[in-house]
């Protein structure tokens, strides 16, 4: 094994988990000076951020995965979105190790067992290609001006990573597609809107374009209002106009008052215009993965250490830190950073997400294109298309990843609807693949002092993970950025 | 300067294989010519790639070669490392016959990884300055690198023999292989982030 060989090793920093938020912390904190051992029990990198092979991602649901945290996957085979799924994997069973397909594996979960000739059929033909997918647990995008753009840029890594530009953000709205208009000659150029929303588009446009003193008077004029009501009354939007700008814009997912909303509009507008006309990047081969790898490798550049696939069996603490163990070996760190899925102890906090990522047999919006959408009904959910242009799915297909707040039994109709609207019969499900995320509770780790990250929540871009490890470094390590 | 000149392409360039078979040593002597001396060098600390520029018929060619960052030791190299290279520099220690077995295990993950088929992989066999307690043969490699139809040479980053000819051969190799770098269609209009403003895109800016 690996960590034989640092066997008594003494690191100021153990980071547990290669997801964004770790790597971003691991990079930092190296950058800094001190010594850091990164760790992922799985063979692969990227925690909760990971992209998979079709194969990884069968072998991810089957046995790999955290069941705290993701207790229940669902896996539909080539039957539409509205039947029964093929199996259901919400019960951890042991890994025969002489039986390691992925696909047989499967099979055990099989709610109708009578289609499992078809299935695993039409399985086997997808695997062919297995290695053409990069499928994401939680696709992100990045804002132009984002956080996270602007953290690359600092640490001279943007050259690690391949982004495109999402050309279209969309909203459906009233069963129809709509594109939203991103700028000014997008508004003059739209043969949707009246002139009248043209010239309350632009004064939108250009208030939340202003110089950074004149927003700050904005924000201090709205600060005790709510959002959608200053965009009633203050910018006179209503209908389609209005739920563009609060729900394919600003993204707002319930109340949210009017200084928030004005940032959030803001930063997507200030993002247009900085790498092409769209708002939005998205990374080539499953971008949060590859992201979280870039930070990876800074870190390992400024000398950090790397193990994967390898178990960690308990940490406890000493009087100048703590005693890292693994089958083999132990080591000493002064700190501990961690996803929460490696303490046993943790449980459900009750924060739910629940996702799905269906695989088309065409690229239903577009082949060299990708879309942001968003679908406002009882919850916001979220949308993101993806194609061969970005390295996601095999030339020819597309993937559609939607996202909502909320266990699965209650939002699967909702998920199901979203797509529906989204693929309007321009093509069929090949894979449709339904997940439920769990946060997990801190409690049991905090009382340790253990620093503990956070899962990709369901905003669409990765700039929270940015700020949490921004906190974390300016709070426990004084690295400010 | 060189900005001043045109580049052709620019080539990606790895360098793969065990700890401690002279893969920094290597990159620092073909782009420095430079050696630094055992006790002054330990496991790659602070280096990620370097840059050099490089002649093939009047036309410039921009080389980056990347180092494992130590990466290798555990064999934790990111995926995201091999993407988009048109040349491997494989390289193990003719003085120990490990690093020349493990060169299997490095193949069979730039199999895995590298998004090119046709990308140009070398074998090379570093330390032939320390002849007396060579391990593995001349033979022996260039009979491995001919079963596995890449270029082969040895080389010694101490005294320099090879280590020029080796990248050259392989940078030759790769401008005759232009399916390699001329600009295919996954790379078409993708976006990388600096603070530059890009060039030809219009300003599209809603100011």
């Amino acid at each position: 094994m690996a960590s034989a060989e640092l066997d008594g090793e003494k690191f100021d920093v153990v980071v547990l988990g290669t997801g964004l938020e770790e790597s971003i912390l691991a990079s930092s904190i190296a950058e800094a000076g001190q010594t850091v051992l990164h760790i992922d029990k799985n063979p692969y990198y990227g925690g909760p951020n990971a992209s998979f092979s079709l194969y990884q991602l069968f072998e991810w649901a089957t046995s790999r995965r955290d069941f705290r945290q993701t207790p229940l996957v669902e896996i539909l085979v080539n039957t539409g979105l509205s039947d029964t799924p093929t199996f259901v994997i919400d019960t951890e069973q042991p890994v025969k190790s002489e039986d390691n397909d992925a696909v047989q594996q499967l099979a055990q979960y099989a709610t109708n067992p009578e289609l499992l000739p078809q299935a695993n059929r039409e399985l086997q033909n997808m695997l062919q290609s297995s290695r053409e997918y990069a499928i994401e647990l939680a696709p992100k995008v990045a804002l132009c001006r984002g956080q996270l753009v602007e953290l690359l840029i600092d640490c001279g890594i943007g050259e690690y990573v391949q982004f495109k530009g999402i050309e279209n953000n969309m909203l459906l709205h009233n069963g129809k597609l709509e594109r939203v208009p991103e700028s000014k000659e997008d508004v003059f150029a739209s043969t949707s809107l009246s002139l009248i929303e043209k010239r309350k588009l632009m004064k939108l446009l250009t208030t939340m374009h202003a110089s950074t003193e004149q927003f700050a008077d904005l924000i201090e004029e709205c600060k005790n209002e709510d959002f959608e009501q200053l965009l009633r009354s203050k910018f006179k939007l209503d209908g389609m106009l209005l739920d563009a700008v609060l729900y394919a814009v600003a993204r707002v997912n319930g109340k949210v008052d009017a200084p928030e909303g004005c940032e959030r509009v803001r930063k997507y507008v200030m993002s247009i215009g900085r790498y092409g006309r769209m708002a939005y990047l998205c990374g080539m081969y499953g971008g949060g993965s590859e992201i979280a790898q870039a930070f990876c490798r800074l870190c390992a550049v400024s000398g950090g250490t790397y193990i994967l696939n390898q178990q960690v069996t308990d940490i406890t603490c000493e009087s100048d830190g703590y005693a890292i163990r693994f089958d083999d070996a132990t080591v000493k760190a002064r700190r501990v950073i961690m996803n929460p899925i490696y303490d046993l102890e943790a449980r459900t906090n009750g924060t739910v997400v629940s996702r799905a990522i269906c695989i088309l047999d065409q690229p239903v919006l577009g082949e060299d294109t990708s879309a942001m959408l968003s679908y406002q009904s009882h919850s916001l959910v979220s949308l993101l298309y993806m194609t061969h242009a970005t390295m996601a799915v095999p030339s020819g297909q597309s993937v559609i990843y939607a996202w909502t707040t909320g266990s699965l039994v209650d939002t699967k109709p909702l998920l199901i609807e979203a797509l529906t609207r989204t693929i309007v019969n321009k093509g069929n499900p090949l894979l449709t693949v339904f997940i439920e995320v769990h946060e997990l509770d801190t409690e049991h780790a905090d009382s340790k002092g253990i620093i503990t990250t956070c899962l990709p929540d369901p905003t669409i871009d990765m700039d929270s993970a940015v700020s949490s490890a921004y906190q974390k470094l300016a709070h426990h390590f004084s690295i400010k950025q | 300067m060189e900005a001043a000149q045109e580049i052709t392409s620019t080539f990606k360039i790895l360098m793969v294989g065990d700890s401690n078979v002279g893969k920094s040593s290597i990159l620092l002597r073909f782009t420095d010519d430079q050696f630094l001396p055992p006790e002054e060098t330990s496991a790659t600390i602070g280096v990620d790639f370097k840059v050099k520029m490089y002649d093939v018929d009047g036309k410039k060619y921009k080389l980056t070669i990347w180092d494992t960052a130590g990466q290798e030791r555990f064999r934790t190299l990111t995926s995201s490392y091999y993407r988009g290279a048109q040349g491997v520099i494989l390289v193990y220690d003719v003085s120990s016959r490990e690093t020349f077995e493990h060169l299997s295990n490095w193949m069979e993950e730039l199999n895995t990884y590298c998004s090119n088929n046709d990308v140009v992989k070398m074998v090379v066999g570093n330390k032939i300055d320390k002849e007396a307690e060579r391990q593995v043969t001349r033979k022996e490699g260039a009979e491995y690198a001919r079963k596995h139809q890449t270029l082969f040479l040895e080389c010694s980053a101490k005294t320099k023999i090879g280590v020029q000819q080796a990248v050259e051969e392989l940078v030759n190799k790769i401008v005759d292989t232009p399916s390699l770098w001329r600009k295919s269609s996954p790379n078409k209009g993708t976006v990388t982030v600096n603070d530059s403003v890009p060039s030809g895109l219009g300003s599209g800016c809603a100011c």
